[in-house]
């Protein structure tokens, strides 16, 4: 081994810069130059780019106008009544103009007038076969109410008061591979049959209106693209009957023809405009605009029919994206009429007009 | 000198490799756990975190914080799942008419995470201990030889095991396996106290200590008939 200091690198590099320039002579004026110029353009880079990368089309960056119209953190009570709270409220459903908040938490239904009051409860005490285990979702087919009995494995079938008319066992011998669904989405097409999320075997189930099970359309395993399903959610059928399913831990929303084959699909995980980072439920109004609930981003974002991003709704100034969000974790979504109700599982209902 | 060069490297490699499985490491730990929500295409790591325009220092995906500033923080990440969509499991740890154990939201190491850690499914529920255990006495102290003893067999069984809050069962108490992960036939911090659900003004308990109308503990009843 060598005795004394070790030469540095800085001094042989240095060296040899040195000598490098005096062998270039006077081109090494053009080297200074040419340093110049790179630095130069590292500055342009630099100032162009980072103003751009700190403008990424973030969530909060487009308001989808939508004038609040009303927002009940907690219904009004019964007349004479003690007062009334729903707990974690997951969906509401609107039947001849009523609407009817899915109370998860107290497993019952609120019938609400047109005032935010608790008209009627709907629990077992109605009818003993409505005994709700953490109900997930409700819908109507104009006529009776849909609900999606998560914890029970079946989905009920009820009149406007409550009265059960069907009650369907999902875990009947005919369910797939025999793993009792978890329903936690669902829509009634125009034809009758049923639509359901089934979380468990990461299905969307079609079942017939007498409860057969016609079609499940997945690969009964999380997946994605055309295969199947991560987690489907919320469920919604648009005018001509194509279904829109949230899902949920793939960060899109998939597009099914009216008999269930795959069309198309928007959204990808993310925080970005146009990303889901935990979609949860879907609503199509008049015009085809589809909403989209994301209990993570706490915004309900907008997009056009074929998928394309046109804004987002929940902020409490609703002109400025930075504003904090109205909704914790906004959930069930409804459109009725120029109305879209969002229930928040935390702060209850609120009511946009999003039609002019 | 240049001899001890490429080992001197690899063994820098390696203790810089082991640092970051410290701090960064426990993916191969959520993998195949109950938390591996990957689809093809769509990785387990996604679900809850995101390399660019992510929220706090672990990169979670976050939209503008909410006017409240009390659900802020792990608690809307874990919510997003734990809500009765993605599982039916550990919603009434969300369910605010219910007694929970305190936290300090959005604080770190002090909201779900003081007691979870959604990379480590060892000790089950996904706690940071195995429950009741060592859990609860990583902050409550050593129960002494004068407290009800725990970490012991249970001389006679409960009359109400079937304390299962998931189920929307509440009373009751429960015995526990040694790890604390499950049901057993050991005494636990958890057999009489529940950190989410348990009576109000009562130290968590899952049954009343004392009953007003009554001279009998109903919560000592239950295993002391």
């Amino acid at each position: 081994m060598k005795q004394g200091p070790m030469p540095l690198w800085g001094s042989r590099f240095r060296r040899w810069i040195g000598e490098r320039m005096q062998a270039l002579g006077r081109q090494r004026w053009l080297l200074v130059a040419l340093g110049l110029v790179a630095l130069l353009g590292l500055v342009v880079y630099l100032v162009a780019f980072f103003p751009q990368r700190a403008s990424n089309p973030r969530v909060t960056t487009s308001v989808f106008q939508a004038a609040l119209m009303e927002h009940l953190q907690a219904p009004q009570p019964l007349d004479g009544q003690p007062p009334i709270t729903w707990n974690q409220p997951a969906g509401m459903a609107v039947l001849h103009g009523t609407r009817f908040v899915l109370d998860t938490g107290n497993d019952r239904i609120l019938e609400l007038d047109d005032a935010g009051a608790v008209r009627a409860i709907i629990d077992r005490t109605i009818d003993e076969r409505v005994a709700l285990q953490g109900p997930m979702a409700i819908a109507s087919d104009g006529e009776y109410l849909y609900v999606a009995n998560s914890g029970a494995h079946q989905i009920l079938v009820l009149t406007p008061a409550g009265q059960v008319v069907k009650a369907i066992d999902l875990a009947n011998p005919e369910a797939p591979d025999g793993v009792p669904p978890r329903p936690i989405g669902l829509a009634v097409a125009a034809n009758g049959d049923i639509l359901v999320s089934d979380a468990a075997s990461h299905r969307v189930l079609r079942y017939d209106p007498d409860g057969r099970l016609l079609q499940a359309i997945g690969a009964g395993k999380r997946e994605s693209g055309t295969k199947g399903f991560n987690t489907p959610g919320g469920i919604a059928i648009d005018a001509a009957g194509n279904i829109y399913v949230v899902d949920i831990l793939n960060g899109r929303v998939v597009q099914l023809s009216p008999d269930g084959a795959f069309l198309g699909q928007f959204g990808e995980l993310g925080d970005t405009a146009g990303t889901f980072s935990r979609p949860k439920e879907v609503a199509i109004d008049a015009t085809g605009k589809v909403y989209v609930s994301d209990g993570l981003l706490a915004a309900v974002q907008v997009f056009g029919p074929q998928g394309e991003y046109l804004g987002f709704i929940g902020r409490e100034e609703p002109g400025d994206s930075d504003s904090g969000s109205l909704f914790r974790a906004p959930a069930g979504l409804k459109v009725a009429g120029d109305t879209l109700y969002v229930v928040d599982r935390f702060l209850g209902l609120f009511a946009f007009q999003v039609l002019p | 000198m240049r001899r001890i060069v490429p080992p001197l490297a690899v063994a820098v490699a390696m203790l810089l490799a082991l640092g970051a499985y410290g701090a960064f490491g426990q993916q191969g730990h959520v993998i195949g756990s109950k938390h591996d929500l990957a689809s093809p295409g769509v990785a387990a790591c996604e679900q809850c975190h995101i390399p660019h325009d992510a929220y706090g220092d672990y990169l979670w995906a976050r939209g503008p914080n909410p006017a409240g500033e009390t659900y802020v923080g792990v608690r809307p990440l874990c919510y997003s799942c734990h809500d009765g969509t993605v599982t039916e499991e550990g919603r009434y740890a969300f369910d605010e008419t219910l007694s929970q154990h305190p936290t300090v939201p959005g604080e770190p190491s002090k909201d779900c995470d003081m007691c979870h850690n959604a990379h480590t499914p060892e000790y089950g529920n996904f706690l940071l201990f195995p429950s009741g255990a060592n859990l609860c006495r990583s902050c409550h102290g050593k129960a002494g030889p004068t407290d009800h003893p725990v970490d012991v067999d249970a001389a006679v069984a409960p009359l109400d095991s079937q304390w299962n809050p998931s189920t929307g069962d509440l009373s009751g108490t429960r015995l526990w396996d040694a790890a604390g992960a499950g049901p057993g036939n050991q005494v636990k911090c958890l057999s009489c106290h529940s950190a989410h659900g348990g009576l109000e003004g009562s130290d968590l308990s899952t049954m009343p200590y004392r009953d007003p109308t009554s001279t009998i503990s109903p919560l000592c009843q239950n295993c002391h008939p």
